[in-house]
């Protein structure tokens, strides 16, 4: 019986943090879910701006630019959707980690290249006005932390009210 | 016996420690499955959307050949063709002059050949040089000079000076929707609210892309492009010259 007793209380120690990460990684999903379904939202109703923003990093050749504009704007949608219900929570949250990776690149090589543009982050984009300057630390700073929220999901991907947790958990 | 009960549980710990182990492997296949499944269908609608991102080809009210605004006088003794680009700055200076090489510009006694009946133009404007803006201005400022030519040819005439006195630079963004719009309702143009209406729907972007494929294909494939009485030149600077002496000789009072 004592031997019992040290496990349960093994266990006990161990589920501390065990019970604060789903809460966590709930709060995660839902921000990083929400912030994706509104980004790729804008951009779909409006595809030809989509396109015409991502150009203006000039960055990828015009037809991969095309191709870029239009598709983006429905993965966005589609990792916002997964993360929001809890639905292949590690999977998406892989993929939100390495988009993220890919926009902080992408604004980082602007910025480097002294472009004067807006991200397109959440529609608009292009060439800034003359007289506007460019933020770019804040667009940055932004996906950085939209990337550790991704990437804890990815390191954690059980959290609370998911698609996931009905579907999988064995009773 | 407490050492057989330590090994039981031992055995009960694995198989619990393997069970997870199972489960988490299936819960990545599962997710991974599931990704992959979402990305596929996105796939599917972003090549649906590419695909269906051709604009519908609008014949113009403006009069015009096949692939071409026709303006002038189809009785105008001299035939000109040009093929232009609102994007190409060597345009630019064709119409507008260049004071520092001593070249005469082009754009005044073309308008008042045209409004005189003097000549049988054929004006081509195309929409080649797409990759050279972010926001494929070729093609939106040509329709939107389709627009304009929509609305009389005073009103074309007018608004292309007006395009190449505001011409942008290359590899930047060109001039947006609402300042191709505000630029055809100044003064010296003169549009309104049909014009804009036409501008905002892209109304002749399909047309516009048509007749650039179309004169592509004919091995046109540079700007400006002149075509006089038939004979096409060799050298755009030279057109002031054999213009004026065209028209001369088919007996109308240049100056």
């Amino acid at each position: 019986m004592s031997t019992t007793k040290s496990e349960d209380t093994r266990d006990a120690k161990a589920s501390t943090p065990e019970k604060i990460l789903p809460w966590v990684g709930l709060g995660a999903r839902l921000l990083t879910g929400v912030v994706w379904v509104i980004a790729g939202g804008i951009k779909l109703s409006d595809l030809k701006q989509s396109v015409y923003a991502v150009n203006a990093y000039q960055i990828l050749p015009t037809g991969l630019a095309r191709v870029v504009g239009i598709g983006l704007p429905l993965l966005e949608v589609g990792v916002g959707v997964l993360l929001i219900l809890g639905l292949a929570t590690q999977a998406a949250g892989a993929l939100s980690t390495v988009m993220q990776l890919a926009f902080i690149i992408g604004i980082s090589a602007a910025w480097a290249r002294g472009l004067s543009i807006d991200c397109g982050c959440f529609g608009g984009g292009g060439q800034l006005a003359a007289g506007q300057h460019p933020v770019y630390i804040w667009d940055i700073l932004r996906d950085v932390g939209l990337l550790l929220c991704s990437a804890l999901l990815v390191w954690r991907p059980r959290t609370k009210f998911s698609a996931d947790q009905m579907i999988f958990t064995t009773k | 016996m407490a050492k057989r009960y330590d090994k039981k549980q031992e055995a009960a710990r694995k198989m619990r420690l393997q069970q997870q182990r199972e489960q988490k492997r299936k819960q990545f296949m599962v997710g991974g499955g599931i990704l992959a499944v979402v990305v596929l269908i996105g796939a599917i609608v972003a090549v649906g959307l590419y695909l269906n991102q051709s604009y519908d080809i609008n014949t113009p009210k403006a009069k015009h050949s096949q692939y071409g605004l026709s303006l002038g006088s189809s009785k105008g003794k001299v035939k000109l063709e040009l093929y232009e680009d609102y994007m190409c700055p060597v345009c630019g200076q064709f119409m507008k002059g260049d004071p520092q090489n001593q070249v005469q510009g082009s754009e005044d006694i073309i308008t008042k050949a045209a409004e005189e009946g003097w000549i049988d133009l054929t004006y081509h404007p195309l929409g080649l040089l797409d990759e050279h803006s972010t926001t494929d201005y070729s093609s939106r400022s040509a329709s939107a000079a389709v627009c304009a030519a929509d609305e009389g040819q005073d009103k074309f005439l007018a608004y292309t000076k007006t395009l190449y006195a505001n011409q942008p630079e290359e590899n930047g963004p060109g001039l947006t929707d609402g300042k191709l719009v505000s630029l055809g309702k100044t003064d010296d143009v003169g549009l309104g609210s049909k014009f804009k209406k036409c501008v905002d729907n892209d109304t002749y972007r399909g047309w516009v892309n048509q007749m650039t494929d179309h004169t592509t294909g004919k091995g046109i494939t540079s700007t400006p492009t002149i075509v006089l009485n038939g004979k096409q030149l060799d050298n755009w600077s030279s057109f002031y010259d054999d213009f004026t002496k065209a028209l001369k000789k088919a007996g109308y009072k240049v100056k």
